[in-house]
């Protein structure tokens, strides 16, 4: 069968079928929660598990959260989840501090460890919210590989308090976040690094 | 005063290139679906996720129709792959027809809940629709070319998108995109290309 043969079956098969439809943006994070939620200490660990404070909520919930997320420009894949509180909610063991070239800045705290993972607070303050369709991403560099810890958007005051976890027994060598475009190509730029 | 975060709870994801010990992206479905039920591992279902997402809400939404109830079911759908890993056997099929049959069963469940079952008298006038089974072959097919075109990497799958699902020409692709024409002919070539590869190993042969 020849390349043209070819091209013209598989776009007819292309126009035989519905397009599909978009996911929600908050499906990801659900539906893992309601598969993994309920796995427990079957659960096994990973090297960057983000949990929201939340561990289990409704879809109807998340959906009203992602609205808000959207209408507040932030990352089309976003979710939101209020965190809350303004002490940590752990006893921090560790602490780093990260920094931007325009003012923006970041600290991390790290709790003890607990059945493999180690709780982990990230607050960001004065950094500029993201735009529609873009989302910040916080990596470690751990032994040399880029590890993908949590992604977030600030609040238009530029602030962001979001909770996560990482394995007990990860070890990094330096944090940066970078503002990512959703589905684009990586990497994306760097705003903030460890000082 | 703390404002709330605006948190994606991770991606766990890794630079493409840079992280292989803890990126199960190459792995095939079935054996990510072998992850997942011995392991319990929880990026493989991740993975899984990112590739069956769409062609499993697109599956239920249009079983459903209904974008509400979708939500809700894919999630369930979603859960139950989770739950059931175990059950999956690779000698009976593929991962591919076991995670459509769990949506679709999820699906067909929630409709069955939704209306009311009415005994009534037969209708005078005979459907003549699609048969079920037929209905069944073209879910499925559906969901495979979804599948498919969502294994294409993202500048390929725009430009496809573009043109077979919102129906723009190459010029319009060409002007939306911001690309010189000759880059998106490259690009809808290359992708039909790999298409007629995935198709054929998923089996839509047609």
């Amino acid at each position: 069968m020849s390349d043209h043969d070819d091209f013209d079956r598989v776009e007819q098969i292309l126009r035989s079928v519905p397009a599909p439809t978009a996911v929600p943006p908050g499906l990801a994070d659900v539906a893992r929660e309601a598969a993994l939620g309920g796995a427990g200490a079957d659960r096994r660990s990973v090297v960057a598990v983000a949990r929201p404070r939340v561990p289990r909520f409704r879809f109807r919930f998340a959906r009203l959260s992602a609205g808000v997320a959207v209408m507040a420009a932030a990352a089309a894949a976003a979710l939101v989840i209020g965190v809350g509180g303004r002490g940590s909610p752990f006893d921090a063991q560790t602490s780093l501090a990260l920094a931007g070239p325009t003012g923006a800045s970041a600290t991390v705290d790290f709790g003890a460890a607990n059945q493999g993972t180690r709780p982990m607070l990230v607050r960001i303050h004065d950094l500029r919210p993201a735009k529609a369709g873009w989302y910040y991403e916080m990596w470690f560099n751990v032994r040399g590989d880029e590890v993908s810890a949590v992604t977030f958007n600030t609040s238009s005051s530029g602030e962001a308090t979001v909770r996560s976890a990482i394995s007990s027994d990860m070890h990094w060598g330096s944090c940066w976040v970078t503002l990512e475009k959703v589905g684009g190509p990586d990497p994306g730029r760097v705003v903030l690094r460890s000082t | 005063m703390t404002t709330a975060a605006y948190a994606i709870p991770g991606p766990i994801r890794a630079r493409s290139s840079t992280l292989r010990r803890m990126d199960p992206g190459g792995l095939s479905d079935e054996d990510l679906l072998e992850q997942v039920a011995t392991e319990r591992d929880s990026e493989a279902f991740a993975v899984l996720y990112r590739r069956y997402s769409r062609a499993i809400y697109s599956l239920v939404q249009r079983v459903l129709r209904d974008h509400h109830a979708a939500d809700d079911v894919s999630q369930e759908a979603f859960a139950a792959v989770w739950r059931a890993a175990r059950g999956y056997r690779r000698e009976r099929g593929t991962a591919s027809a076991w995670l459509f049959a769990i949506a679709r069963n999820a699906a067909v469940d929630a409709t069955r809940a939704r209306v009311p079952l009415v005994v009534g008298e037969a209708p005078e006038v005979p459907d003549h629709g699609p048969l079920p089974e037929a209905m069944a072959i073209a879910e499925m097919e559906a969901f495979e070319v979804h599948v498919a075109v969502d294994s294409l990497p993202d500048r390929e799958r725009e430009v496809i998108e573009l043109a077979y699902y919102s129906g723009l020409s190459q010029t319009e692709i060409s002007d939306r995109l911001s690309l010189p024409l000759g880059t998106v002919k490259t690009r809808t070539r290359t992708a039909l290309a790999r298409l007629s590869d995935v198709l054929e190993e998923r089996g839509v042969t047609r």
